[in-house]
């Protein structure tokens, strides 16, 4: 069999592969994903059990919810993406890795970025952005590794044996560049000191950008590199031919090209201009074809082997798979509609749809390839398959239990949230809301417990495995003729696509260009109605005790459970008070409107009760809300509040645009001092006024006040449709 | 895995070449990646149908939004908010015409509600705590009389801290705190509040 009737050359290179590396990410990738399901175990438990935080600021949940997200997908879904990147890359390029040094910058910093996210994040060092926590410092290394393994993968390209570039390398391409470019412009800050930074956007622009890359992390990082993963594995794992080439073209293009216009079906009902909410949701329902594109021809790729499945684990993990791949992707058009969004949106069916992308289509992916690869890398055969099979079994049932309770939960919630009676509430009391899907949380944790099991014997089965490997191992050489220069390019049959994949250099350009339409599209109109906002309202900028308290706010990631964007809905407006308008967050650099309300919004907060309540609330929030499930915050009572940075952060902000005076940055010590003195004095007589103005808490009392319906409020015409 | 004899080869085993069914001889494309072939099978009708589907659905849904009249978000919530205080000012007037009355109302509900929404500032035994102590003859607001009492509950000292509770509570609802508040007059519990506000026997 004759694999290379384009080149006669004469003479054959002989190389090896650098699987050392690969070996590196999957022990990285098994090590993280226990640290990820482990953090999302405790988190479970504290939702269903307040307490289990045992009043430890740095494991509370707003601190340690962006811990997990970001373990799970940078950390666990991360190196497995690399390890398959790096496998499957070099086999179907037959070439050894451009620069072994680049592979190893590229791991160790990766690593290193992980560790100092797993120090900041507990510490409450954090931008405030979902899914992009880290602050500057450990941005700017994201960016620098990044662009070392695209560096290394690009040069790889270059010297590659083989001529044409196959359907997975396209998918790691898109990966590459597109997550590049989102994390960078996503990230764009003005630091204020070593480990905190304001976003360079704020309010409506802000949000836009921030779910511009939060949905097409979900796309370019969690979807299109394991796209490009199932189409090197299965065909390989199953010895048979990729169902279809030509569907393999059409999904990739339009799932590049698609995915990026989708993300603002994160924003409905909020005040994102409603034609780019409608722009979200039409992009979001075209990408059910080309979604299902990809689980079909992997599917079709099995076809003829459906008794291995049912002998083979490896197998099974793969059909799930794909199955709830599909599964996800039919139920995240359906999110979109606007009329199920205005349910949906805030409640726990988006944590349900989350889960069933991340523990199955993710997790059952990455358990395939770790069962396939670690015995063959190691030279060994799996410890034991029934094992696995068990793994499979029980990591089922616990995705199952996971994803009803959500949809359970999620829909309750929504529904009592909504649920008016003569032109009331049915339930006005939040901690009602909150109470009655307790019992779900036992459930989901059960789910949580069964996942964390079977990957416990995952674990136990590989060390297994490892532990047998011969010990003498040899890398075994391969050999593939160099590319010879083509002079001329005759090669008249070749369709204009098989052309492309001879020319990596132009397919990535087209693959920016796809990007890029939806992305400029989109944004840059956002960024005009902005401007002339600013120029409209009359929204007095944040006192500097205000902004300090602003930014414990966000150190303690409140934003996980509390959302600030009422939406125009009757029973939200009833329930928080006259819906949320552009300038409310005009000066919120970053923007928390939240995704998630476990608590209630609090956009309309201010006013709404008195400082003591706040007090109260926060040392322990049972004793005004009985049955709350927000943790203590005793800290806030003790922590003196650190003024030294204030004045640099009005400062920071002036440059942003927001209008404070010289005087304002000059007096902002002063200022915030003599308002804390304030508020302290009229705490309670019983509290004595000098000591407590002192406290982190009453920033954070003074920050909360302030968030109300602006005064004198002009409807801002044309900006809102 | 078979061992390897040879020391070089192409792929990492020679067996892992991609099995041909009988009826794919025909579409197998002439590409080998590391053993892997592509078939040409066609695009999946119902595939290429759902996809062109989704497009025409997003054109019709676009319009639907945008270019008829009275569709978009905010439209749709002024429409919603101007039929409820229709309905509201007929209901309102009716509740401000009702004020207290003891039907639909009872003690036992009134401590319920009591617990659940009051005790947070006024103390589990109303001893007064952010709120005024509500078991004394003393009134900041008011004079102490069923219907004062149901008025205050209902429109709230918003400045002062209490919230309005009209819209959370049903006017029965209203009426069983009252009844409450007033069974527990005199009952001076520990540590309550010194009196606030003007004596009414
Ligand atoms: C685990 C989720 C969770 C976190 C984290 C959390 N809260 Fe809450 N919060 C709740 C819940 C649930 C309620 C409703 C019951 C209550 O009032 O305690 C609530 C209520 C509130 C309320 C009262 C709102 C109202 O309208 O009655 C305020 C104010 C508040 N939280 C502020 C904060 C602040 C500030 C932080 C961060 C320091 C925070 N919360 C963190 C869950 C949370
Ligand atoms: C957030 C704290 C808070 C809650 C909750 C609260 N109150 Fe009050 N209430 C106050 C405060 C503060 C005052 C005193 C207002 C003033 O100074 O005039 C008050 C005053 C009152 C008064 C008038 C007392 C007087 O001396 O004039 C009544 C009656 C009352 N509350 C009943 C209730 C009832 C019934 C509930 C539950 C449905 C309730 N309150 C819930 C804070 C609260």
């Amino acid at each position: 069999m004759n694999n290379h009737p384009q080149t006669h050359p004469p003479k054959n290179d002989t190389f090896q592969y650098d699987d050392s590396i690969v070996k590196k990410f999957i022990i990285a990738t098994i090590g993280w994903g226990f640290v990820a399901l482990l953090v999302g175990v405790v988190l479970a438990t504290q939702l269903a059990n307040w307490t289990f935080n045992f009043d430890l600021s740095w494991i509370t949940f707003g601190r340690l919810r962006p811990l997990h997200t970001n373990a799970a997908i940078f950390a666990f879904a991360g190196n497995a993406i690399f390890a398959g990147i790096y496998h499957s890359s070099q086999r179907l390029l037959k070439t050894r890795m451009f620069s072994d040094v680049l592979s190893k910058i590229h791991f160790w910093g990766w690593q290193l970025i992980i560790v100092s996210a797993a120090i900041t994040l507990p510490l409450g060092i954090t931008a405030g952005k979902e899914y992009a926590e880290l602050e500057w410092p450990i941005d700017i290394l994201i960016a620098l590794i990044w662009v070392i393994f695209a560096i290394n993968y690009f040069l790889t390209l270059k010297v590659r044996r083989e001529r044409h570039i196959y359907v997975a390398i396209w998918f790691y391409i898109a990966t590459i560049i597109t997550v590049a470019i989102l994390h960078i412009v996503n990230s764009l800050a003005i630091p204020v000191g070593l480990f905190k930074s304001y976003s360079l956007f704020s309010g409506v622009q802000d949000a836009l950008v921030q779910w511009w890359y939060g949905h097409n992390a979900v796309a370019f990082f969690l979807t299109t590199p394991f796209l490009g993963l199932m189409y090197y594995y299965i065909p390989k794992i199953i010895k048979r031919p990729v169902y279809s080439y030509r569907l393999s073209i059409i999904h990739f293009w339009a799932l590049v090209f698609i995915y990026i216009w989708a993300g603002p079906h994160h924003l409905l009902y909020s005040v994102l201009p409603e034609w780019a909410q409608t722009m979200g949701v039409v992009f979001s329902v075209m990408l059910l074809a080309p979604s299902w594109g990809g689980m079909i021809n992997g599917l079709l790729t099995l076809r003829g082997s459906w008794d291995r499945v049912r002998k083979e684990p490896i197998l099974k993990f793969l059909v799930a798979s794909l199955t709830l791949y599909g599964m996800a992707t039919f139920e995240g058009p359906l999110l979109a509609f606007k009329s199920v969004n205005a349910l949906a949106h805030f409640t726990d069916w988006i944590i349900g749809h989350v889960h069933s992308g991340v523990l199955g289509w993710n997790g059952f992916m990455i358990f395939a390839l770790l069962y396939y690869c670690v015995p063959k890398l190691w030279k060994t055969k799996l410890y034991s398959d029934k094992l696995a099979t068990t793994h499979f079994w029980v990591a089922t049932v616990g995705i199952i239990l996971y994803i009803m309770s959500m949809w359970a939960s999620g829909i309750t919630q929504g529904l009592m949230w909504l649920g008016l009676e003569d032109g009331r509430l049915i339930y006005p009391d939040f901690v009602e809301t909150v109470t009655k899907i307790i019992p779900l949380y036992y459930v989901r944790l059960v789910g949580g417990l069964l996942y964390l099991s079977g990957y416990l014997l995952m674990i136990y089965n590989l060390v297994k495995t490892i532990a047998s490997a011969p010990k003498n191992q040899t890398s075994p050489s391969y050999s593939a003729p160099a590319l010879q220069k083509v002079e001329h390019d005759n090669n008249t049959s070749e369709s204009s696509h098989r052309w492309l994949e001879r020319e990596p250099d132009i397919l990535t350009i087209l693959v920016i260009v796809a990007v890029a339409v939806g992305s400029i599209i989109e944004i840059i109109p956002s960024l005009t109605s902005h401007k002339y906002v600013a120029l409209e309202t009359n929204k007095k900028p944040y006192s500097a005790l205000e902004l300090a308290g602003r930014d414990i706010y966000i150190r303690e990631g409140c934003y996980t459970c509390h959302s600030q964007m009422v939406r125009p809905i009757k029973a939200e407006v009833l329930r928080y008070g006259a819906k949320s308008e552009l300038d409310d967050s005009i000066y919120d650099h970053p923007f928390q409107w939240g995704s998630r309300r476990i608590g209630p919004d609090l956009a309309r907060v201010g006013g709404k009760y008195p400082d003591i309540w706040h007090y109260r609330h926060m040392d322990d929030p049972r004793s005004m809300a009985p049955g709350s499930i927000m943790p203590n915050y005793p800290w806030l009572l003790e922590n003196n509040l650190d003024y030294g940075l204030l004045e640099k952060k009005l400062r920071v902000m002036q440059t942003l645009g927001v209008p404070y005076s010289d005087e304002n940055a000059e007096n902002a010590i002063e200022d915030a001092k003599a308002q804390a003195l304030e508020i302290g004095k009229n705490l309670d007589p019983s509290i004595d006024a000098k000591k407590i103005s002192k406290k982190e808490i009453i920033a954070l009392i003074a920050y909360l006040q302030s968030l109300k319906e602006q005064l004198h409020h002009e409807p801002l015409h044309g900006a809102t449709h | 895995m078979n061992e390897k004899k040879d020391s070089t080869q192409n792929h990492e085993d020679s067996s892992s070449s991609s099995l041909i069914l009988e009826d794919e001889k025909d579409i197998v494309l002439d590409h080998d990646y590391d053993g892997i072939k592509e078939l040409d099978n066609p695009l999946p009708k119902w595939w290429v149908n759902m996809f062109y589907l989704t497009a025409v659905f997003a054109v019709i849904y676009t319009g639907y939004y945008h270019f008829r009249n009275g569709n978009l978000i905010e439209d749709r919530f002024q429409k919603s908010m101007i039929v409820e205080t229709k309905e509201n000012s007929d209901s309102l007037s009716d509740i401000a015409a009702v004020g207290f009355s003891e039907e639909n109302a009872s003690i036992d509900e009134g401590a319920s509600l009591y617990t659940s929404r009051c005790a947070a500032c006024h103390g589990q035994k109303a001893e007064g705590i952010i709120g005024p102590n509500l078991t004394d003859n003393y009134w900041l607001n008011g004079d102490g009389s069923n219907d004062s009492i149901y008025n205050t509950i209902k429109v709230g000292i918003p400045e002062k801290g209490m919230i309005a509770w009209e819209a959370l509570l049903k006017p029965s609802q209203i009426s069983s705190l009252v009844l409450y508040i007033q069974s527990i007059k005199g009952t001076a519990p520990a540590n309550g509040k010194p009196a606030q506000g003007t004596l009414f026997e």
